[in-house]
């Protein structure tokens, strides 16, 4: 009787859980969903976009203001120069070389001083106002990649923001965005890590085989004790099976297979090379530029003089451009970010054992106290 | 009881052998502190002074390189000039009547050739708009300072970038091996900074609790004796043998939660860290939390034989260490169970991926025992002063320490910031949101590169102004960076906490 009253009761439990519980349900696996490891991409992207729009709202109508006077600026100065130029040569009666180039060379130079004004202002050579709206820096993709240096830390600095809503919104968003990259890129420097090592293991070593399968066989109370208390998501079934596989080659396979250090330089390297070529090819620009850019992007060093798509009398092209830049940079800094967790543990622990060995030198005699004191718990 | 326990336990020492320093414990200890501060400020030193050799080499070596392209510019600009010039004579020549319109159509003309050719210049080949006779260039030694310092630091302004093929090539290659440098140099001086941080906060709390309950400390005499435990010397302190070294292989997620509970063999302990593991255990019970595990956790304590410190004896008491946090469920997190609001075993996890490489040498993940007499009261004092005078004891262990809030480090970089900011405001004739941004964006190692120190006064009249600003600029970014790394290793361990703490709650993660 008492069984039945009870299944009742739980059937009757069952049945309260409102709506509102199962919106909150919803909601938290849907933050969890974001937060886990290949939600965070979307967060970034959106979180980018987002930017990307606030951004070209701030600031594309200012710039525009200021590219426009730098326009007038310079066709001002041209007519000027010219009509000085036409008094010059009319004062003189007889054309003399000497004199009138005197004359002459001051107002070019002139010329060259309001021009250098200008571009400071930002003018870029674009030289009709009603081009302006083609060529802005900040279309949406420029401002895209405008968000993503921010983010990123790159900061090129070829675009900039001008106005003071501009800048007091880069600061709140780089103080949002940086973390969330560097989320970004420890998750997904992880989950790349882990199945890079995971591939390596059965392509490179045949043996590999033979092995999985015996550490497979490890009782599954190791893989739930060592427990990763990251933002994950649990029911996250491809998740769980790289888990299990990652702990298991935590206890068993990190022991005996590490991705050797030169793999992952030549990975970085091969991806720089990569980048030069389809840059060069696109951008005209030669192979060392191409690589440099690459370089300098994806180590966040981002000089910003050499950004595809920002020549001179740009073409309509540069949205692609733009796109693919940042497509780039987020697989490079990912691709980065596997490679230094792959090298971590042998360069650290070759590391360490070269300070012991340099400090062992240093403090020689008097540090042998300590070592003997302090020998046991090492 | 303390001093013949401490007095026990160096005599227990000198049976076993250990080398016994001849002037005493007190001096051997400061020997050591001593050697041991100058053992870390020598390793830090060296690699401070390495850095700044290689920026200084860098800057030379990139002074170099450049300057003669950026005067090779000016000279490139001088010849469209004439250029320019000479058409236009021969253009005014060619007309043997002039007629306006013509004329300055064809002038017009090659005015717009020429001004292509400088925005060309200044765009793509770095030409600032200086003239050959002109003193100062862009790549003077301070230039070239400030460029590789922001190279290694991946600030990257870019106002100044290099154009040969050679210094684009030395860049990458300066490059590769200055940023790990500077990482390394600068998650050493943070740690240091912040561990000297931590040590003057807790003696300033230390010292300002202390005079407040000045009166209280006579009253409970149970205490004292866990007090002066804490502090006896050699290596029988209980603070020493508790220290439990850091995992093989650093990750970036703070260390697992302690293994489930299971039964032990009594060993053989040293006197007085079974007597503070007792009295660990004695309140755990008390507590009557899991009162079982806990009273069996007891009784095995109690019931083991008094015998001399043992190599095993390490292992047994990290177990019984691990066990009682076990008991109190994660130690970082039930803190409320003690009596001051601080966790009873308290162990600092692992330093975080990009600054292990050195703290993994320099910190122990070092465990303090805080044991709260019973009877409330007490246990602020024993708290305080067996933080104050450990703390005194040994300068390498990591003792608790009150932690550093986390509100007073962000109060600290905002200062750093609006003081450059006002700084350069004023030098540079900016407003004050221009400074604020300029630090803020150099600091972040964003770096725009749109708005940089020197810039104005190269423009004016005086010459030599604009170096010291690139000089100071210099400076202030790397004390910046130092204290943004010191900040990060303070609040840390916190901010870990706390995220973790709100994922939980907000049921992202469901342990």
């Amino acid at each position: 009787m008492e069984r039945k009253r009870s299944s009742r009761h739980r059937q009757r439990y069952r049945k309260r859980k409102t709506t509102c519980d199962k919106i909150k349900d919803f909601i938290r696996e849907f933050i969890a969903f974001m937060f886990s490891n290949v939600g965070i991409i979307g967060l970034v992207v959106g979180y980018t976009i987002c930017g990307a729009f606030m951004f070209q709202a701030i600031e594309g109508t200012e710039a525009s203001d200021d590219r426009e006077e730098a326009i007038k600026d310079i066709h001002s100065a041209r007519s000027k120069t010219r009509d000085r130029l036409w008094e010059i040569t009319q004062k003189f009666n007889v054309l003399e070389e000497e004199a009138w180039r005197e004359q002459a060379a001051s107002e070019v130079l002139k010329f060259q001083m309001e021009v250098i004004d200008a571009i400071n202002k930002g003018y870029d050579g674009v030289d009709d106002v009603k081009d302006l709206s083609e060529t802005s820096q900040w279309s949406f993709s420029g401002a895209f990649l405008y968000s993503l240096t921010v983010i990123t830390t790159i900061g090129y600095g070829n675009v900039a923001p001008k106005t003071e809503w501009g800048k007091v919104a880069t600061i709140f968003y780089a103080i949002i965005g940086m973390p969330l990259f560097l989320l970004y890129l420890s998750n997904i420097g992880d989950i790349l890590a882990k199945s890079f090592k995971w591939s390596y293991a059965k392509c490179c070593l045949c043996r590999g085989c033979g092995g999985n399968r015996d550490s497979r066989s490890v009782s599954p109370e190791n893989s739930v004790a060592v427990q990763v208390p990251e933002i994950i998501d649990e029911t996250d079934e491809q998740y769980e099976e790289s888990h299990i596989e990652s702990t298991l080659g935590d206890s068993v396979k990190d022991d005996t297979i590490t991705v050797p250090v030169t793999l992952c330089l030549a990975i970085m390297v091969g991806y720089v090379c990569g980048g030069a070529i389809l840059f060069s090819k696109w951008e005209d620009w030669d192979f060392l530029d191409g690589s440099y850019f690459c370089f300098i992007s994806l180590s966040t060093i981002g000089f910003g003089d050499i950004v595809p798509g920002d020549q001179i009398y740009a073409s309509k092209g540069l949205d692609m451009s733009f796109i693919f830049c940042s497509m780039y940079l987020m697989l490079g800094m990912a691709i980065i970010a596997m490679c230094f967790n792959l090298m971590q543990e042998e360069v650290i622990h070759k590391f360490r054992s070269c300070v012991k060995a340099v400090k062992n030198c240093c403090s020689c005699s008097g540090a042998r106290d300590d070592d003997v004191d302090t020998a046991p718990i090492e | 009881m303390a001093s013949s326990s401490s007095q026990r336990s160096c005599q227990q020492q000198q049976r076993h052998g250990k080398k016994q320093p001849s002037t005493g414990c007190t001096s051997s200890r400061v020997c050591r502190c001593v050697r041991v501060f100058f053992g870390h400020l020598f390793s830090n030193l060296g690699l401070f002074a390495i850095v700044v050799g290689y920026v200084l080499l860098g800057a030379l070596m990139f002074e170099n390189l450049e300057a003669e392209f950026e005067l090779q510019q000016r000279g490139n600009i001088k010849r469209y000039r004439d250029d320019c010039l000479k058409e236009l004579w021969q253009i005014t020549e060619r007309l043997n009547v002039l007629y306006e319109q013509n004329w300055t159509q064809l002038v017009h003309e090659q005015l717009r050739r020429f001004e292509t050719n400088v925005v060309a210049a200044a765009k793509l080949e770095g030409y600032d708009g200086k003239d050959l006779l002109d003193s100062e260039r862009q790549w003077s030694f301070s230039g070239a300072l400030l460029y590789s310092v922001t190279v290694i630091t991946t600030i990257g302004y870019g106002n100044l970038a290099p154009k040969t093929p050679a210094g684009k090539i030395l860049t990458i290659i300066y490059a590769v091996f200055g940023v790990p440098l500077m990482l390394l140099c600068l998650s050493n001086l943070g740690h240091l900074l912040a561990n000297t941080i931590q040590f003057a906060y807790s003696h300033v709390c230390c010292s300002r609790q202390r005079g407040r309950s000045a009166s209280r400390r006579r009253r409970h005499t149970p205490c004292r004796h866990v007090v002066n435990a804490q502090c006896t010397e050699e290596g029988i302190s209980p603070t020493a043998i508790l220290t439990i070294p850091p995992p093989e292989q650093f990750k970036k997620r703070p260390p697992p939660p302690p293994p489930r509970l299971t039964p032990l063999k009594p060993k053989l302990l040293a006197q007085d860290v079974r007597q503070l593991l007792v009295e660990c255990a004695e309140y755990t019970a008390a507590q009557a939390v899991e009162s079982a595990a806990s009273h069996q956790v007891l009784h095995d304590l109690r019931h083991t034989d008094h015998t001399a410190l043992d190599d095993e004896d390490l292992d047994s008491a990290s177990r019984y260490h691990r066990q009682l946090n076990t008991l109190f469920g994660s130690s970082l997190e039930r803190n409320a169970n003690t009596p001051t609001k601080q966790p009873l075993i308290q162990c600092s996890p692992p330093a975080s991926v990009p600054s292990t490489t050195m703290s993994s040498l320099q910190q122990r993940q070092s465990c303090s025992m805080e044991l709260p007499a019973p009877g409330s009261a007490c246990s602020s004092d024993t708290s305080e002063r067996s933080r104050s005078s450990s703390s005194s004891c040994e300068a390498e262990s990591n003792n608790k320490r009150r932690r550093v809030p986390v509100t007073l480090v962000l109060v600290i970089l905002s200062g750093y910031i609006c003081l450059g900011a006002t700084v350069f405001a004023a030098w540079e004739d900016w407003s004050l949101l221009d400074g604020a941004y300029f630090c803020f964006i150099t600091l972040s190692t964003i770096g725009f590169g749109d708005l940089v120190p020197g810039k104005s006064f190269q423009r004016a009249a005086n010459p030599d102004g604009g170096q010291i600003q690139l000089v100071v600029c210099c400076a202030y970014l790397l004390v910046g960076l130092v204290l943004i790394a010191t900040a990060f290793s303070l609040v840390q361990e916190e901010v870990v906490l706390k995220c973790t703490k709100a994922a939980r709650w907000i049921g992202i993660s469901t342990k």
